[in-house]
């Protein structure tokens, strides 16, 4: 067959790689570059977010959203939160993911255990927010009933109306329906480690406690940061299970408000609440992403340091 | 032959014709015009609109999308902004049919449709600057609801003084149920305690004169007020900051809680969810019989026109019927919800709605504090100098009524933040 001489144009050759790029750059810049703009455009301004973009304010929406008090208490303590969330996050999921992809890589049952833990992962956040919500009732909940018939009364807690219980228990919610990505993942990376290494520790007469704690984890260690990564700007973009199971205002008392549920109320107010603007909403938006982006890149400097090849 | 060629010509021409004018007839599509809603119980509604603008000879569809309630504002915010919005839009009254009409995206109903019917406190709710730009359809009134099995397995009465509804609030505790079932989880629901209790405990006189600024919101009244809430707490059911809106409906509906409070436009559903449950509605109690019980009501929403849309006509058209009593008969006969047109009808079968427009036309609060009120439309961006974070009161008395509720503040305390937060209002 023969090739048509303009396929071997040189010029060709060198800008092909354009082509290629094209439809991933064009939807990149329209879906994040653009909105990411907008946002910081919107961040200037002192607009309520109904018609033509309005009252430029320069920096003013950051400056009030850092030290005007009242809102800076909200910030901060939904900052907070985010921090929380992604601290309870990561002992769960990196921690529970790592020994069970651990105890599966030798288990004759694998298969069938990772699809028990796959599940849930398929299944929408929505439906895990009604669904929890209604296992974790306090009257007639089906968690609360179980506690109390076999005698664990004083168990037996309002698990998304206490201060304390509802940050934890929505991290516990999301853990039970995400961990399957942890699990994969590690069970991926140890599957890529030769089995002569664990072989040779064998022969040594290591433990499996020891093997999984002198082997399997330093050689899972770029995969644990690469999680705890995903994890952290999961963590810091944390809203739709919040929102499904406490509403805009994520009570109790803001218990549970992070910078997504504040970015809402803000932005867009909520039931029978006024929403008090799109600029102070997109400077906390602003905000997220600039705490998101350093950490982000420390992670991926940290998993390049710590990445093993065989 | 000459002659046929010479026909030729024109029978062409008129079989042309002929062909354009018939496919215009068959092709000829109806205006089209979209009405977005939050409110899934009001496709009929738009229904039988239609097929009364058909019977009057206007060709127009009427396409409904519904949007999951609590998205509403966002997508509707979303779409606007980019142009994407709907020819009708089912809006919230107050601030938002205020924030729309100030940046010219809702047509301007003045002069257009025929508004003399309404109250002017209704049609304040969906004005701004005094011109109205939606057609107001429901009035949603608030009330205390009262299960009447249990009323009468206990031998009470509705309480005609607060003491009497607090001692009906231990009768049915002591009778093991829920006395007061508080769907604590969403902070939406707290402000209908607040205006509940305080359409009768405020008073017209002192709203007025808050309105007028004469009084703040850290007045003794006011913080009296609050203290009245905080003594049905002990009758709330356990846990009460665990559950939430739907909880509310299922104890209710079950027999489990006496009583609930809750807007007339719940009702409908408690009768579908258990159509052999007994009850009924009553109001806020004074602390003397002397004293009548005031019920609070709020306009819902109304019918705006998208001032870009390019069926403006048709929608127009549209909207003027919701306008009518016809109009508001068709919205009340399809959601059971009280109708912002005068004149309106309950149905013969809902006692319920019957007594909630009673209440309505007899013992109205006016004019408001909470929801929909003067303290709840903040300004708008062309009104705004300096960055602030405005809330209107309803939004405040949820964060407020939330800590106090959980003993975290106390009422006076609640108050000055209400007050604090009303700052924008007070400064005017």
């Amino acid at each position: 067959m023969k090739i048509p001489t303009g396929w071997r144009d040189e010029k060709f050759d060198r800008y092909s790689y354009i082509l290629l790029l094209a439809p991933a750059v064009g939807l990149y810049v329209t879906f994040i570059i653009y909105p990411l703009l907008s946002g910081l455009r919107y961040s200037l301004y002192n607009w309520d977010g109904v018609g033509p973009l309005s009252n430029f304010v320069g920096l003013d929406n950051f400056r009030y959203l850092l030290t005007s008090g009242t809102f800076s208490k909200f910030v901060f303590r939904a900052i907070g939160h985010n921090l929380y969330v992604f601290g309870l996050t990561v002992i769960l999921q990196l921690a529970l993911g790592l020994v069970v992809a651990y105890l599966l890589t030798h288990s004759h049952w694998a298969r069938i255990f990772q699809t028990a833990y796959f599940v849930p992962y398929t299944l929408s956040l929505v439906v895990v927010g009604f669904l929890w919500g209604l296992l974790l009732q306090p009257q007639w909940g089906l968690v609360n009933q179980l506690l109390r018939t076999i005698g664990l009364d004083a168990l037996a807690q309002p698990w998304l109306g206490s201060e304390t219980l509802a940050l934890p228990t929505i991290v516990v919610i999301s853990t039970w329906h995400g961990i399957a990505f942890p699990i994969m993942v590690f069970n991926a990376a140890m599957i890529g480690i030769p089995s002569e290494v664990f072989e040779a520790a064998r022969v040594d007469g290591a433990s499996y406690l020891q093997i999984f704690l002198r082997l399997v984890v330093p050689l899972v260690l770029s995969t644990a940061i690469l999680l705890s990564m995903l994890l952290f700007i999961g963590s810091f973009g944390a809203f739709e299970l919040i929102y499904i199971l406490q509403g805009a205002e994520a009570g109790p008392y803001y218990s549970t408000d992070v910078l997504g549920t504040l970015f809402y109320r803000t932005a867009f107010g909520g039931m029978g609440a006024t929403a008090t603007g799109m600029g102070l909403a997109s400077a906390l938006a602003v905000l997220n992403a600039l705490i998101v982006t350093p950490f982000s890149i420390l992670f991926v400097r940290l998993q390049r340091r710590f990445t093993h090849a065989f | 032959m000459l002659k046929s060629r010479s026909l030729r010509l024109p029978t062409m021409v008129a079989a042309l014709l002929a062909i354009v004018l018939f496919a215009g007839t068959v092709v000829a599509e109806p205006t089209t015009v979209s009405v977005w809603t939050w409110r899934t119980q009001d496709t009929p509604i738009w229904e039988a609109v239609e097929k009364k603008l058909n019977e009057m000879g206007e060709d127009i569809r009427i396409e409904v999308r519904p949007v999951t309630a609590t998205q509403y504002d966002a997508v509707l915010s979303t779409a606007m902004q980019g142009g994407q919005g709907p020819d009708i839009i089912t809006s919230r009254a107050g601030s938002t049919v205020a924030s729309y009409a100030a940046s010219g995206q809702y047509e301007s109903l003045e002069g257009k449709i025929d508004l003399s019917n309404f109250d002017a406190g209704t049609l304040a709710q969906v004005s701004y600057k005094g011109i109205p730009y939606a057609v107001p359809f429901a009035v949603q009134t608030l009330h205390i609801y009262y299960n009447k099995d249990i009323y009468s397995s206990l031998g009470l009465r509705v309480p005609k003084t607060w003491d009497e509804f607090i001692s009906n609030l231990e009768a049915t505790k002591q009778a093991g149920f829920m006395p007061l079932f508080v769907a604590g989880r969403e902070a939406w629901t707290l402000p209908l305690i607040a205006e509940v209790v305080g359409a009768t405990w405020l008073g017209n006189e002192w709203v007025k004169k808050a309105i007028n600024r004469e009084v703040d919101f850290t007045d003794e009244h006011f913080v009296g007020m609050l203290e009245k809430i905080n003594e049905m707490k002990p009758y709330f059911q356990d846990n009460f900051t665990a559950s939430n809106y739907t909880d509310m409906g299922i104890a209710f509906t079950t027999g489990m809680a006496a009583h609930v409070i809750n807007g007339v436009w719940a009702h409908a559903s408690y009768q579908t969810d258990n159509p052999d449950l007994d009850f009924g509605i009553f109001l806020a109690p004074g602390a003397t019989e002397d004293i009548t019980p005031q019920v609070y009501a709020f306009a819902d929403g109304g019918y705006a026109v998208n001032a870009a849309s390019k069926v403006k006509e048709a929608a127009l058209k549209v909207i003027a019927i919701m306008a009518t009593i016809e109009g508001g008969q068709i919205f009340v006969d399809v959601t059971k919800e009280p109708s912002a047109v005068p004149g309106v009808k309950a149905p013969a079968d809902d006692i319920v709605l019957q007594e909630a427009l009673k209440q309505y036309s007899e013992q109205p609060a006016s004019p408001i504090f909470g929801i929909r009120s003067a303290f709840d439309m903040p300004p708008v961006s062309a009104e705004r100098e300096e960055v602030e974070a405005y809330q209107g009161i309803n939004s405040l008395l949820m964060s407020s009524l939330q800590e106090m509720l959980g003993d975290k503040i106390s009422a006076e305390e609640a108050a000055r933040r209400i007050n604090d937060g009303l700052s924008w209002y007070f400064k005017k």
